[in-house]
Order: structure tokens, then sequence, then C-alpha cells
């Protein structure tokens, strides 16, 4: 804060004022100190030392009770010491060693200026006070241009205090910005890791089913062999080598998705089959629907947790992952999205499967027009209408459009699911 | 589309007219749609089926349970009933799941080791005794003849529709 006032145009006029006082009449105070040892009336306070190229001052209580007020203004020792400095006299060190031969006593100051000689008056002249530090300058002259500092530095003051304020500001809007990017951040790490886990899990469960049933069947065909029955080739693998073999569909698996102005709702297809692919997405269509369409459990987890979608309609044998694990990953970190089961299998233990993984309703196959929009209608309206009452107008004039950025495909959990294994 | 046309699909039998119906209806707002749809079909059961004699040959039921089930779907939501009826026996088959209780008659036996042989060597040794439901070979003969009917209905509605669509 002290480089601006430097800077201020009265403050370095009244320095170079105080410059120019100090050249010309400058030195009095040297002079008056010459003239006071020439006259050598203190001799036994203050004197020139035996060579002359300096001076001593013997008692400096004698000296600051008597000679000070008498030839100088200063009050006390140290200011006159000050004031000697400001000209560039030095005190005389005296090591240890000299102390035991120096002839002017413990207590003696002596002090040296290269130009200040006994009977030398002609070199007086040389001897300037040095450039003032600019820490005394701003001292000085925050006491002689006291009202004119004041109001300059105020508006420099003020000036600078609003830029930090808007500083301030602006930085705790970025603090509060990554404070909730960070919190953001963290709840997504939470659901991935929760998705990972249920993922892993039931990958672990259907692990340790394959090879219940690897060890069964072997044991099996070691007692068919035993008893003599002839066995026919058979493609036995061994889970511990699934990881070789790759799906035969499943790798190649697309996100599509089939815009429509103004979609009423957002429906994600997962399904496999392209014919019912087709089908089903123009029934959507014709509703008002946006659709993607995802081609396994896969990537149905992958989308739906990059996109919120009004409803997902899921099959349940699919390659990579069938929909009923699919939707139970799902609901580890989405409990509220619609998801229909579309399945052949309406048995009753199917059924409870179904719901039990998560699926809010089921949608056998093959289905009518009116089957797939009676299940739109109960799921779909219901948010519609919560809406509209929210609103407060009918629900036929609201739109719930969902987001329209076609989520990526995600191949991440398959290959975590390959490293497993 | 004329009536006449629609009348005579109808009667063959072989869709199930409440959802054919409806795809058609899909054409006001897409003209060519159910025919595409169809196309689409076409290719995918030439394709299923050459995949279900491969696994016919390897004896992989599993996996032609798997196919059975997938073509079923599409059969089904196109309403061809002769097909996805078939394409059900076959997942059920290749589970082990005699669900129609179908008897395997020698006749049908002979027929479907036949069909294989044209595709592979089989042990000449074995006599034509019918296997029952603890050989595999049961249930690939139980596939066989789904297969071959699925085939059946496959060239029978083809054909129907490619008058109905005049392609």
């Amino acid at each position: 804060m002290s480089h601006p006032i430097k800077s201020e145009p009265s403050l370095s006029a009244s320095v170079s004022s105080t410059a120019s006082s100090n050249q010309s009449g400058s030195n009095d105070f040297v002079k008056k100190l010459f003239l006071m040892l020439q006259e050598d009336s203190y001799k036994d306070v203050v004197r020139w030392t035996a060579n002359g190229d300096s001076f001593v001052v013997l008692n400096t209580n004698e000296f600051t009770k008597e000679i000070l007020p008498r030839h100088f203004k200063h009050s006390n020792f140290a200011s006159f010491v000050r004031q000697l400095n400001k000209y560039d006299f030095h005190k005389v060190k005296v090591s240890n060693e000299e102390k035991m031969v120096y002839p002017y006593g413990e207590d003696a100051w002596e002090f040296k200026h290269p130009d200040f000689k006994i009977n030398d008056r002609g070199s007086l002249e040389n001897i300037k006070r040095k450039g003032p530090s600019s820490k005394k300058i701003s001292s000085a002259n925050t006491i002689t241009n006291g009202g004119d500092f004041t109001s300059s530095s105020s508006v420099a003051c003020n000036h600078n205090l609003s830029q930090i304020t808007t500083a301030q500001s602006h930085l705790k809007d970025q603090v509060e910005q990554l404070r909730a990017e960070n919190k953001q951040l963290h709840q997504d790490v939470n659901v991935l890791q929760t998705k990972y886990k249920t993922l892993i899990e039931n990958i672990v469960a259907i692990n340790t089913f394959d090879e219940r049933y690897h060890r069964s069947m072997g044991i099996l065909i070691n007692c068919l062999l035993q008893a003599g029955i002839k066995l026919p080739p058979l493609d036995f693998p061994n889970p511990a080598l699934m990881s070789l073999q790759q799906p035969t569909t499943g790798l190649v698996a697309q996100t599509t998705t089939t815009n429509i102005p103004n979609p009423k709702f957002h429906v994600l297809l997962v399904e496999d089959d392209n014919v019912c692919i087709q089908l089903c997405r123009k029934f959507l269509v014709k509703y008002g629907c946006q659709v993607t369409v995802v081609t396994d459990g896969l990537n149905a987890i992958s989308t739906v947790e990059h996109t919120k979608y009004d409803l997902v309609l899921m099959d349940i044998v699919m390659p990579n992952l069938d929909g009923a694990t699919a939707t139970s990953v799902i609901r580890s970190f989405d409990t509220k999205t619609p998801i229909i089961a579309m399945t052949g299998n309406i048995e009753d233990n199917d059924l409870v499967t179904y719901l039990q993984n998560g699926m809010s309703d089921i949608l056998a196959k093959p289905f009518t027009k009116d089957d797939l929009y009676s299940i739109l209608s109960k799921h779909l309206l219901t948010d519609e209408s919560k809406t509209a009452a929210a609103v407060g107008v009918t629900s036929r004039n609201i739109s719930i459009s969902g987001p329209t950025l076609p989520a990526e495909s995600d191949e991440d959990p398959l290959l975590k699911k390959q490293r497993l294994q | 589309m004329s009536d006449a046309k629609r009348q005579s699909l109808q009667d063959t039998g072989l869709v199930e007219w409440s959802v054919f119906s409806e795809l058609v209806a899909m054409d006001e707002d897409e003209e060519g749609f159910s025919q595409s749809l169809f196309e689409t079909f076409v290719e995918q059961v030439l394709d299923t089926f050459e995949q279900i004699n491969e696994n016919l040959k390897d004896k992989n039921l599993d996996k032609l349970s798997a196919l059975g089930h997938y073509l079923k779907g599409s059969a089904a939501a196109l309403g061809l009933t002769k097909i996805s009826t078939q394409c059900e026996r076959i997942q059920n088959y290749g589970h082990k799941v005699n669900f129609d209780n179908f008897e395997l008659t020698s006749d049908s036996y002979a027929k479907s080791k036949r069909e294989s042989d044209e595709n592979k060597h089989t042990e000449d040794s074995e006599d034509i005794a019918i296997p029952d439901e603890s050989s595999d070979e049961f249930w690939i003969a139980l596939i066989q003849d789904a297969l071959d009917k699925a085939k059946d209905g496959f060239e029978k509605s083809r054909a129907a529709l490619n008058e109905y669509f005049e392609f």
C-alpha cells in the first residue's frame, strides 16, 4: 500500500522541495557541528580526535544536557545520531582489543565522515544529506500533506476496496460452484459404486451358479461314463474359460433415437429383436413418444444412467445382460422411472421374479397396440396429471419433454465383467 | 389394398388378423411400413433357420432354445401364429420340456434322421430305435420336427404375404 502513495503528484512535489532545500542551505547542521568543534570549547564533552579526521563525544549525558539545547534542535542524543547518519556520518566501531587502548573511554561515541576533518572547511560542501528512504518520506509527508493524502488515498482505498469486494464475491461464487460440482460428483460416484456393486454381485452370483452346475455336470458325466453309458459329444464349456468367448451378437450394440417434433414423452426401448423394435417403435411414436432404442441390458443401464426417461420398455431375454438383471441394477440408482417388462413368459413364477427385480409392470408378448397404450397411459398419464395439477392446466396441454440427447453407449460394465472372469 | 386381397389373406388362416390389421393400419402414417416390417422379418427368419440348422448339427440345445425364443417373439408380433407356435416348441424342447406331450413316432424320427443325415454323418451301427427323453437325440428330433413345420408355415405365409403386398 505504500507504493501508490509515492506516485501521488502532490507528494512527489513536496519530496522535491525538501530535497532542494537540503541541497542549498543544506548542511547547516554539519557547519554548526564543525564550528562548534573548531571552537574547541567543550573538549571534555566533544572534540576532534587526535588525527583530526573524526570527532568524538566523550560524555553523552553532558552533551545532551549542555550542547544539544544550545547548538542543535535535537532534544536527545539518539535524534542527534540519526541526524548524523542522514549526512552519512558513521559511528567508528571499536573492537574489544582496541578498547583496551582506546583513549576516549568506554562510553565515547566516535563519528567519522571522509569530508569532515579538522580545519578543512572546504570539504564540508561535499557533505550532503542522503537521499531519504521512501519510508521516511512517506511518513513525513503523511504528516505534512495530511489533508491532501487523506482525500486522494481514500479515493484509492475505496477503489481498491470495491475491487477486492468484487474479486471476493467472484471467488465466493466460484467456491460455491465448485462445492456444488463436488457434491454432484460425489453423488455420481456413489451411484456408480452402488451400480457396480450390484452388477458385480449379480455377476459373481451367476458365476457361482455356473461353476456349481459345471461341477455337478462333471460329476454326472463321470458317473454316466463309469456306468458304461456312451455320451454324445457335448458342448460343455468351463465357466472359468468363459471370458475367452465373445458373446455372439452382443458387442455390436447401438443406440438409436427416433426424434419427433414436440414429443410428449421420452421412452427407452430395450429390445434385441429387429421386428419387435420396428413395430414397438412405430406404436410409441404414434402415441407421441420420442423413442430411444438399445439392444441389450448393459446398454440399457448406461443409457438410463445418462438420460432421464419417462418410461423404459424392457425385453427380458437379451444378449449381454438380461432385462431382469438390468432392471435390478437400474433400480440401485433409479427407483422412479417406470420399467415395464415385455415378455412372452407370463407364468406366475416369472412374473413374481420380474416384480422382485423392480419392474413396475408387465406387458405380455405379443401385445397389440391397445395393450401397449393402456400400459403407457397407466404409467405416463399419472406423471402427466401430476404435472398438470402442479401447473394448474389440463393435462392435454402439457408436454413432458425428456432430455433430447441420446445417451452414448458405454461398454464399461462389460469390460469389467470380462476382467472379473 | 383391395378388400379381396385382404379377404384371401385372412382366409389362409396363417395370420392372426387382429394383430395383422393393426400393422397395416400403421401404413397410414408411413407408407410401406408393414411391408418393410415383413421384409425385415423374412431376413430374420432365413438367418435364424440357418442358425438352427447349424445348432442341430452341434446338438446345442440351449442355443436352439434361445433361437426358438427369439424367432417366436417376432413371429408373434406380426401375428404369424403358425410360425410362432413351432418356435415355441423349439424353445421348450431346447430346455427338454415336452410341454405339448409331443410323441416321437418312428416315422417322424426316421424323417428327422434323414434330415440330419443330409447334413452330417451318423453312426450307422445304431438301430433305428426311437430314443427317449433321457437322450439329446430325442429333443433334437423334436426340434427338427418343429423346424420343418416352422419352415412350412414360413413358406406358406411368405407366399400369401407376397401375394398380398405384391412383392
